[in-house]
């Protein structure tokens, strides 16, 4: 398992993210959900789309495309039309940078 | 960057091989150009890849591939057939480890980079430059190849093996070969490809292959993809068959951090025949990707595809096959079947088998099973005294087998078994027993 740097925590306000791939070409959405760093799959499981154009709210990534929700804390689906679950990654702040793993939590 | 400046990036790399050969062939190579800056690289929108995403793969630079010594790779990864043998490392041909021999009378094998001229009949008339942006692309840079012309009735007994080796590079290159493969009347042919090569070769292979078959042609195509699971392959196999014609396909995918295959096939003449067998068998967080359509355009064709797809860990396949009955392709027959096992709670399958009918007289069908082992089958073997992890990995590996053992070349068919119980987890303990 490695860790992949993001930015400094303070350049990713809250209600923002920022995207980073990992070496396996995924594609993470790394996020500040109440000043807690929290780093998702950036695919919705509906339509397999990227979820980049969406936005936060209430700690939940909205889906551009259909609205499907997903919980920014435990990758669970929220809101149909997706009905399954997305990777949550491992995120850590290493002296002020956010880190985020690039092996998703089991 | 978006995906048109990536695309913009990439046709900027391949610039110096677009000027290269004869005047027909650089004029060709600015049409698929223009092809490629109209269509891009694929994204999810397009229906046909809304499962594959390129966008990762869009977003890496590759440059062009110069000529490498790689003869003991070659030699290590070969396939050890008797063979009329093409070496091509990073897509250029290897003289020195290639083996032509003698060829039959109205038989010819000729690397392309050296015989651009021979191939002005044959290229890209199966294989349309807008099928997709990788199609295009090869056409506007393949940098070498093979063709393989047979004239009426010439027998080749001897299959013609291509081997394509990928080496380890600073940077990535493209990697882009040609394929052509003519056949005449009743000729008969049997040709490999085998993409392998370094464990940490991260290079991406875009290869074309076309194959037309005349009148009563007969053509046996096997295809091992046992690519570095950093490597990215693209692939597209065209075929055009002609009345009584009769193509077999064995498509072996078993590498590739993404890997897609795309097979069109046109039945264009009564009583041709199409027999598409496919394994894949991914790992880790492989992607591995197959999409075949058959066009029924004439009578009385027949088509049978069966593909298997063993996927373990996180890794993700996806099966397309689509078969398109035309208005007065009456009589035809179309099989389809597609089966997968899950090995992992994590393995994703996206499988979707399409059959398409204008015609009234036809006799089709379509499957698609997705699972994971049989707990009868299981304890039908451990009842025998066989541990649990080497039951199930007998059973896999029999589930494989199903494909493999349709493959008639024996050196082929056994390299092919070992593969692919070498990639299936180790806890099956399957060393030794293949």
């Amino acid at each position: 398992m490695g860790w992949i740097k993001v930015d400094a925590a303070a350049a990713i306000a809250e209600g923002e993210f920022q995207l980073v791939t990992t070496e396996d070409d995924i594609e993470l959405l790394v996020a500040n959900v109440d000043g807690e760093f929290r780093a998702v799959e950036n695919v919705c499981s509906h339509d397999g789309g990227s979820m980049e154009d969406g936005c936060i709210e209430d700690g939940e990534i909205v889906c551009p495309r259909h609205g499907a929700r997903f919980c920014l804390r435990t990758g669970e689906v929220t809101a149909p039309p997706a009905y399954e679950d997305i990777d949550v990654y491992p995120v850590r702040i290493v002296d002020g940078v956010v880190e985020v793993s690039d092996e998703p939590e089991d | 960057m978006s995906l048109a400046e990536f695309t913009d990036q990439w046709l900027s790399a391949v610039t110096p091989q677009i000027s290269e050969g004869p005047g027909w062939l650089t004029d060709l190579r600015q049409g698929a150009v223009e092809q490629f800056a109209v269509l891009g690289l694929p994204h999810a929108r397009l229906e046909n890849w809304k499962y594959t995403d390129v966008k990762a793969l869009a977003k890496r630079s590759f440059t062009l591939p110069k000529a490498a010594d790689a003869e003991a790779l070659a030699n290590e990864k070969s396939l050890g057939l008797n063979a009329i043998r093409l070496v091509f490392v990073d897509g250029v041909f290897s003289e020195s480890a290639s083996t032509l021999g003698n060829l039959p009378a109205g038989v010819q094998v000729l690397p392309l980079a050296k015989n651009a001229n021979a191939a002005k009949p044959v290229l890209g008339q199966v294989a349309a430059a807008n099928f997709s942006g990788f199609t295009a692309l090869n056409l506007a840079a393949f940098q070498d190849g093979v063709l393989i012309d047979l004239a009426a009735n010439a027998v080749l007994e001897q299959p013609v093996y291509l081997q394509f080796v990928a080496t380890e590079q600073e940077n990535p290159v493209l990697v882009q070969p040609r394929i052509l493969i003519k056949a005449g009347t009743h000729a008969q042919a049997t040709i490999v490809e085998h993409y392998a090569g370094s464990e940490e070769s991260a290079n991406l292979t875009n290869v074309v292959t076309e194959v037309d078959l005349a009148d009563g042609a007969n053509i046996t195509h096997y295809k091992l993809q046992q690519e570095s699971t950093k490597q990215y392959h693209i692939a597209s196999l065209h075929v055009e068959q002609k009345r009584d014609s009769r193509f077999t396909s064995h498509n072996v995918c078993l590498g590739g951090k993404l890997a897609r295959q795309d097979i069109q096939v046109e039945l264009s003449g009564e009583g041709a025949e199409v027999n598409l067998n496919g394994l894949y068998l991914g790992n880790g967080r492989q992607h591995l990707d197959n999409h075949t359509l058959v066009n029924h355009n004439a009578p009385h064709t027949n088509s049978n595809e069966d593909y298997k797809g063993i996927l373990n860990d996180r890794s993700r396949g996806v099966f397309n096959g689509r078969a398109v009955v035309h208005k007065d392709a009456q009589k035809i027959e179309a099989h389809q079947s597609n089966a997968n096992l899950l090995l992992s709670d994590k393995a994703e399958i996206d499988t979707k088998p399409e059959l398409e009918i204008y015609a009234d007289d036809v006799k089709c069908s379509h499957g698609s099973t997705t699972g994971q082992l049989d707990e009868n089958a299981l304890f039908a073997l451990r009842s025998r005294g066989i541990g649990e992890e080497m039951a199930r990995g007998l059973l896999t590996l029999a589930f494989a087998n199903e494909v493999i053992d349709r493959i008639e070349i024996s050196a082929v068919h056994d390299r092919i078994e070992e593969a692919v119980a070498g990639r299936l987890p180790e806890k099956f303990n399957l060393k030794g027993l293949v």
